[in-house]
């Protein structure tokens, strides 16, 4: 037999046997798993004022556990979540923390917020439980390593490679206001980077002007604002507030395209209320535009569950890390055993806080002590209520 | 006992420990928000004085409850001569004024807050709450059943009335603040050991409006009532079934509502806790009478 049909030959049965034991311990992991479902405790704020920022989330989890069941499941078992309410209450978070942790799941889904993950992390750490937020930010995700996860793009590359990138689409910008709706500590923290990275690149950054949530006449910010002379303003903040602020820009002379926004204010309620203004807005998010197939798939399936509407630009946070969920029972061979919880549950935070090319709906990264990483930066402008599409792009 | 049931006790005690502090001063119409303010101020006193000097618990309560009414005390007087409307605003503009304050600090932790307290084993933490929840419940009835409860009912019927047959008001109104701000500040230490920490949006305007209805809704005039609404209001939202879980909001305000135009006074009125208190009474007199 000459010397490459044995190598051949060789390569052929060295294939054979990986995929033999590929299969058998996938075979042998079912055999092993000793739950009937896996039961997955997932905190959302279902009620309270925020609610509607969950409910795509929540249709979007629904989605997937049907089709990942429709499909056999997770290690041959079929999967449930568990939905506690933390209604945007510390208190209630860190109940649902708790509740989690008795139902000796491996493994938990959220919270979604950094408020209540400051409130119940302690105690999930104490547990050693990993949660699978993703949607809390870069300080927490720190803050409480290696039991959580960081999964969207680092705010400090975003906020520098979003401003570039608007100079570079719109060179004639020289001075820019901030103007900050402070509902969350995030918010603030991206304006005023924002500010950081304009001044470092030589436009004259004149700070933040406040707008308070809740206000019937947004007028007076926006004369404030103004009062600063700048030429461009980025805003951040909830959409309908966004809508008013950009609709009194627009009005007092303020080229549209001369306003940035941040990811969350372009939402449905946005695209609606702003109409007329919003044309040109440019921002880092598009409900509308989708990244990839599987977003496409889902974008469409809500649009038709919604009468046309969007779901905002952190929705695919939900489908990352459902995937890595099942990815992570069944990479680290979970069983379910409650004689293994601890050692499981260890594992499972192992897995999930360095992985290499992950699939996303949004995008492909890695996730390196459980911050995303090579995250790209897409940027986007509006063109209609139905149209928000990619102008740009830039792979860190 | 699970995770869930301890924590459910846990934060059921601290509202139930918040709302005596707002029922003394309302019980005698004055609308004052301190205990809010102190629970933020006890909260994060408890959190520095814990991650930056490692203070002992029993001495973060003694300081940080001394501090609570201190800080009090500098506004007392004034506030008493005002009562009402006014006591209400001022006291609100305070609660946000600390509120700013902390979140402004870089010392506080500023936006995302103060941790690292080193946590309190479960069994301690729910031990040590509800031994003050009883100390704090025998004090509060205890001025309830003396001079001073008689006094803030005079005050209650009518302020100039009371001052007519000699009750120093202004002095009566000062007591009043300190005691509340003193078991404001308790329920905040309590609360930052319960998190391990402390950070702004723990004390929203949601803080004000959740003591609002446990004490409106378990009854203003009895101390009574909050011992049942402060858990079952607290619990409601997580035993619901999935479909109305999204309305939880709505539901909550809607018994407000209810409440205040059915029964103003509170599921649990004076009426409610005499009668109890005479059957119970009676039911023991039985009792002893058949031993007997």
């Amino acid at each position: 037999m000459s010397r490459g049909r044995k190598v051949l030959i060789f390569l052929l049965v060295g294939a054979f046997l990986v995929m033999a034991m590929g299969g058998s311990v996938s075979a042998q992991q079912k055999a092993n798993v000793v739950v009937k479902e896996w039961r997955i405790p997932t905190i959302f704020f279902l009620s309270g004022p925020m609610a509607g920022f969950a409910e795509p989330h929540k249709w979007l989890a629904d989605k997937l556990i049907a089709d990942i069941n429709a499909a056999g499941g997770i290690a041959g078992k079929p999967v449930v979540l568990d939905y506690c309410d933390s209604g945007l209450d510390p208190t209630k978070a860190t109940a649902c923390i708790a509740k989690a942790i008795d139902s000796g799941a491996v493994l938990m889904m959220g919270p979604l917020n950094d408020m209540e993950m400051k409130a119940s992390m302690p105690l999930a750490v104490r547990a050693g439980i990993f949660s699978f937020s993703g949607t809390c930010t870069k300080t927490i995700a720190e803050q409480f390593y290696p039991w959580t996860i960081y999964s969207l793009a680092d705010n400090q590359v975003s906020q520098r490679v979003q401003m570039e990138l608007w100079l570079k689409h719109e060179p004639d910008i020289k001075s820019v206001t901030s103007i900050d709706e402070p509902i969350y500590p995030m918010i603030t923290t991206l304006n005023e980077g924002y500010q950081k990275n304009l001044a470092a690149k030589g436009i004259k950054a004149n700070g933040l002007v406040q707008a308070p949530s809740g206000m019937v006449d947004y007028g007076p910010i926006v004369v404030k604002a103004l009062a600063t002379k700048a030429d461009a303003y980025t805003f951040g903040g909830t959409e309908g507030v966004g809508a008013k602020i950009v609709k009194g820009l627009v009005a007092q002379g303020i080229k549209p395209s001369h306003i940035y926004v941040e990811p969350g204010v372009i939402g449905p309620s946005f695209l609606q209320e702003a109409k007329g203004s919003m044309e040109g807005v440019y921002s880092a998010a598009s409900p509308t535009y989708a990244l990839t197939p599987v977003h496409a798939k889902y974008l469409k399936e809500y649009a038709q569950s919604h009468n046309g509407k969007f779901f905002v630009g952190f929705v695919p946070v939900t489908y990352d890390m459902i995937t890595m969920i099942k990815q992570a029972i069944e990479a680290t061979g979970a069983t379910g055993d409650p004689a293994k919880l601890k050692e499981e549950r260890a594992k499972i935070k192992d897995f999930a806080i360095n992985q290499k090319g992950f699939k996303g709906m949004a995008a492909t990264y890695d996730v390196v002590k459980g911050l995303a990483a090579h995250y790209p930066e897409y940027f986007f402008q509006v063109k209609s209520s139905t149209d928000v599409p990619l102008v740009d792009q830039v792979n860190p | 006992m699970t995770l869930f049931h301890l924590y459910f006790l846990q934060f059921s005690a601290i509202y139930i420990i918040l709302a005596w502090a707002m029922y003394l001063p309302f019980r005698a119409n004055q609308p004052y928000f301190g205990p809010f303010y102190s629970m933020a101020l006890g909260a994060y006193f408890a959190a520095y004085t814990a991650v930056n000097w490692g203070w002992p618990p029993w001495l973060i309560i003694i300081c940080a409850v001394a501090f609570c009414v201190l800080f009090s005390l500098v506004p007392a007087f004034k506030l008493a001569g005002l009562g009402g409307f006014p006591m209400l605003i001022a006291t609100l503009a305070l609660f946000f004024i600390v509120l700013t304050a902390a979140r402004n600090l870089a010392m506080f932790g500023g936006r995302h807050g103060l941790f690292g307290m080193v946590p309190l084993s479960n069994t301690a933490l729910l031990s040590v709450t509800y031994a003050f929840l009883l100390v704090v419940g025998f004090v509060v009835y205890r001025l309830d059943h003396s001079y001073i409860g008689r006094a803030l009912d005079a005050v209650h019927f009518d302020k100039n009335v009371a001052a007519a047959m000699g009750i120093d008001t202004a002095r009566l109104s000062v007591q009043l603040q300190l005691t509340a701000s003193a078991i404001g500040g308790l329920a905040g230490v309590l609360y930052a050991f319960t998190f391990a920490g402390v950070f702004p949006e723990a004390f929203g305007f949601n803080l004000i409006l959740y003591g609002m209805t446990i004490l409106t809704v378990g009854g203003m005039y009895t101390m009574w009532g909050s011992i049942i609404a402060a858990p079952i209001l607290w619990v409601f939202t997580q035993v619901l079934p999935d479909s109305l879980k999204t309305f939880g909001i709505i539901i909550y305000g809607a018994l407000l509502i209810f409440m205040l135009l059915a029964r103003p006074s509170g599921v649990i009125d004076r009426g409610t806790a005499a009668a109890v208190s005479r059957r119970w009474k009676s039911l023991f007199k039985g009792v002893a009478a058949q031993q007997g």
